[in-house]
């Protein structure tokens, strides 16, 4: 009786596990075929959709900074912000390689770099982007970063509990169904004013802010190793400082400039590869640009988008 | 250990293969279940097993010194150590706070400064569980309803017996401790129910109580910003919440039992079709119902003399029913609500209308029993939202603003706003409709497993797919564990 208990298990086991995971195959390849966000960025990457002769790379100050439809019209190129809100270089990286494997060698690389990009990523945000991917190569390194995923590879469709909207996206994959995409051509525009959370907050980010502890040794090996990969993949590669609100680079204090040499000593080892501050510009200094500390609203991407347009002009010329 | 925690998934293979091919023998089953289940209840606090084995060591004794005395007073003597010992560390661990805090606010009201010495004591899990089932074992024995054992290993088994050690159901040593004294075999029947047992349980408990749970959270604390039909919602949301936690507990702990060739009692029967209050309670938390009718509600008179003395013994088993779940005036209150809801049927005899079961001939209830089942359900819910609110202030508050904020069709709370909730009104209907059409069965999952193979695989498949969808990122615990 009990090994016909044990059998009975094991066969309900088996066919139950494999029926999800026939499941969840399913509802993977129809992600890999939605059209909309998260997953629409990469699958362009997937399927080498993009071949834009810029790219821009980086977490949501790239997101939210670079605007392809301005710089575009500006330089007659076919432009695409892969900024990954929520990021850091080691997820910014798995976007670079994939990026490279399918996609033709772009011409310009802009990177966006700050102080917040080198540190390792603690937790995956927006998890539900990687979902299809997590048996991808290049996808290893979130096994570091969540141990969840391990269980979530495991155990077949326990990867999408809490997201019951699978099916449904899915389904709008098979069928290429495109919802509503704000976004334009990656880039995400906030045109929401000042929040005022900066003034309240004060205080506390002074705390947050103080990297003076921090050894970025490490760190930095790792953005080295990065833009090795971008400068062979590149002719050319801007490593950009979009603008931060003043009194916020005022509490990040020294390490801010720290930092800034820092990108500049790894921008003169590689030819054709330039380190730009903007955290000097005029839009710095005003609110108006800003929707926080951190990141430009609409108008301020808008000027920033010219502004970075003509500086690409000046280091490169396109072919 | 949580039931629905990566450990325990690892713990329960292990100690079942232990006990079915390695520990053949009775007393290294018997031994082997206590080991496992000290560790299952270490695993949260070890410290607290020291308690554990102290209230077994007394009862167990005083069993053996009853067997022996003949004189009634001293056996009185040592039926009332008991009591007081197992009652004496429950109030001390569970309600001294609560007599400290109150004791001082009487004072106060009095214009009576006391310094405050309340203590910071850990509520050790389960103890009001594991309590109330040595407690029954001694006053049986008193009773001479069961021969005391002279086995320990037996003794211990029965008290700290892992599946139910924390939340019950309350087992009396009539119909548990027995079954440690035979020898158990595996039977494929009652392993297979088992399991249907251990995988509904699941569902009732990380798909209905913890997919209603963050909806019930959010409404009542944040209550005075939401409208009428919200907090009504909140509150049926809770009546489904702590249905789903406690039944699921209980359905898994019948089923862990069962793998290992034990039967545990039945814990809930479709509370929420009872047709009036009394039905209610002779379907809810059946275990604690049934301990309190026989170890105080008979014993205080029960239904025999006057109304005065019905109506006070009906007052009395409520409150004190209340009291158990919690050092809180919530659940006072809560107990004393439900004693007046059932005052009624007392006063016009028809507390005992509905002890048949439900009819299962008709598809659908005839009006007037949708009607009774209708009401009973608007009064639990009700009396679930004392049970709920951290305070009285809170609850009658809340309740307030139920009648203030008289917007009654608009449901929206913060999480409403940011959640779909179409999956858990799915759910919830599935669950209703489910327990209905096996309203007459005394397992519900022998008719909804027992159909044909291809409708029950699909269903496993179905219910572990909803199962994986619905976990949390954190195990929650149960709602019960903390009483």
């Amino acid at each position: 009786m009990m090994k016909q208990f044990l059998i009975k298990m094991f066969r309900l086991g088996l066919l139950i596990y494999l029926i999800l995971w026939c499941l969840q195959f399913g509802i993977d390849a129809g992600l890999k075929l939605n059209q909309n966000n998260p997953f629409y960025e990469w699958n362009m990457i997937d399927k080498g959709a993009i071949n834009a002769e810029v790219v821009f790379f980086g977490s949501s100050r790239t997101y939210k900074h670079y605007n392809p439809e301005i710089i575009d019209e500006k330089l007659h190129v076919n432009s695409y912000n892969l900024g990954n809100d929520g990021t850091a270089i080691d997820i910014q990286r798995i976007r670079n390689m994939a990026y490279f494997s399918n996609n033709k060698v772009p011409e310009v690389i802009v990177q966006n770099v700050d102080i917040t990009s080198l540190f390792p990523t603690e937790k995956l945000y927006k998890k539900n982007q990687y979902f299809p991917r997590y048996t991808t190569r290049n996808f290893d390194i979130l096994y570091n970063i969540d141990d969840a995923i391990f269980i979530e590879y495991v155990i077949p469709m326990y990867k999408y509990r809490g997201y019951l909207n699978v099916f449904e996206l899915a389904l709008q994959g098979y069928l290429s169904i495109k919802t509503e995409n704000k976004n334009y051509k990656g880039f995400s525009i906030n045109n929401s004013s000042w929040d005022g959370k900066f003034e309240k907050q004060k205080q506390q980010l002074k705390g947050v802010l103080d990297f003076s502890h921090v050894n970025f040794k490490e760190r930095l090996l790792v953005f080295d190793e990065m833009l090795a990969n971008l400068n062979a993949h590149s002719n050319t590669v801007l490593l950009v400082w979009a603008p931060e609100y003043y009194e916020r680079q005022e509490l990040e204090g020294a390490v801010l400039s720290n930092i800034k040499n820092k990108y500049s000593e790894a921008a003169d080892k590689y030819k054709n590869t330039y380190f730009i501050d903007f955290t000097k510009d005029s839009l710095c200094y005003h609110k108006k640009y800003f929707y926080n500390s951190y990141h430009l609203n609409g108008t301020g991407a808008a000027i920033f988008s010219e502004k970075i347009a003509d500086t690409i002009a000046k280091y490169h010329v396109f072919k | 250990m949580l039931f629905n925690s990566v450990e325990f998934l690892l713990f329960l293979p292990v100690i079942f293969a232990l006990y079915w091919f390695v520990f053949k023998k009775l007393i290294h089953q018997n031994i082997l279940i206590l080991c496992a289940s000290y560790f299952f209840y270490g695993w949260w606090d070890w410290r607290f097993l020291f308690l554990i084995i102290f209230s077994t060591l007394v009862d167990y004794s005083i069993g053996l010194l009853l067997q022996k005395e003949k004189v009634i007073r001293k056996r009185k003597i040592l039926l009332w150590t008991s009591i007081l010992v197992n009652l004496g560390l429950l109030g001390y661990l569970k309600y001294y706070n609560f007599f400290i805090d109150n004791f001082i606010n009487a004072f106060a009201s009095l214009g009576v400064e006391i310094s405050e010495s309340t203590l910071n004591i850990i509520l050790p899990v389960g103890i009001s569980f594991y309590t109330f089932q040595t407690l029954s074992y001694t006053i049986d024995v008193y009773r001479k309803k069961i021969i005391p054992t002279n086995n320990f290993i037996a003794f211990a088994t029965f008290v700290t017996f892992f599946p139910q050690l924390v939340a019950g159901p309350i087992e009396r040593a009539t119909h548990l401790l027995p079954q440690f004294y035979k020898k158990r075999i595996f039977d494929y029947r009652n392993a297979v129910m088992g399991m249907r047992l251990i995988l509904w349980g699941f569902f009732q408990k990380i798909v209905i109580a913890d997919g209603c749970a963050p909806y019930v959270n959010d409404i009542f604390e944040n209550y005075m910003n939401y409208s009428s039909a919200t907090l009504i919602f909140g509150s049926v949301l809770f009546s489904f919440q702590i249905y789903g936690d406690f039944a699921g507990y209980s359905n898994i702990a019948i089923g862990v039992s069962r793998l290992f060739g034990f039967d545990l009692m039945r814990n809930f029967k479709y509370p929420y079709f009872s047709r009036d209050i009394a039905e209610f309670w002779r379907r809810w938390h059946i275990s604690l119902s049934t301990w309190f009718r026989d170890y105080l509600y008979i014993p205080i008179g029960g239904s025999k003399g006057g109304k005065y003395s019905q109506i006070r013994n009906v007052f009395v088993i409520f409150i004190v029913s209340g009291f158990w779940h919690g050092a809180n005036w919530t659940f006072i209150v809560w107990g004393a609500l439900n004693a007046l809801y059932f005052l009624p049927l007392l006063l016009l005899n028809k507390n005992r209308t509905h002890v048949d079961d439900f009819d299962s001939k008709t598809l659908f209830p005839t009006v007037k029993v949708f009607v009774q089942m209708c009401t009973t359900f608007i009064l639990i819910t009700f009396a679930w939202i004392f049970f709920r609110s951290d305070n009285i202030t809170v609850a009658i508050d809340f309740i307030k603003h139920i009648f203030v904020n008289s917007n009654y069709l608009k449901i929206s709370s913060a999480y409403t706003y940011n959640h779909n909730i179409r999956p858990l009104a799915v759910y919830l209907v599935f669950f209703i409709l489910l327990e209905w059409f096996s309203r007459d069965r005394e397992e519900f999952v022998n008719t909804f497993f027992e159909r044909n193979t291809y409708f029950r695989y699909a269903m496993y498949v179905i219910i572990t797919l909803v199962i994986i969808l619905n976990i949390q990122n954190e195990a929650s615990g149960f709602i019960y564990f903390q009483f």
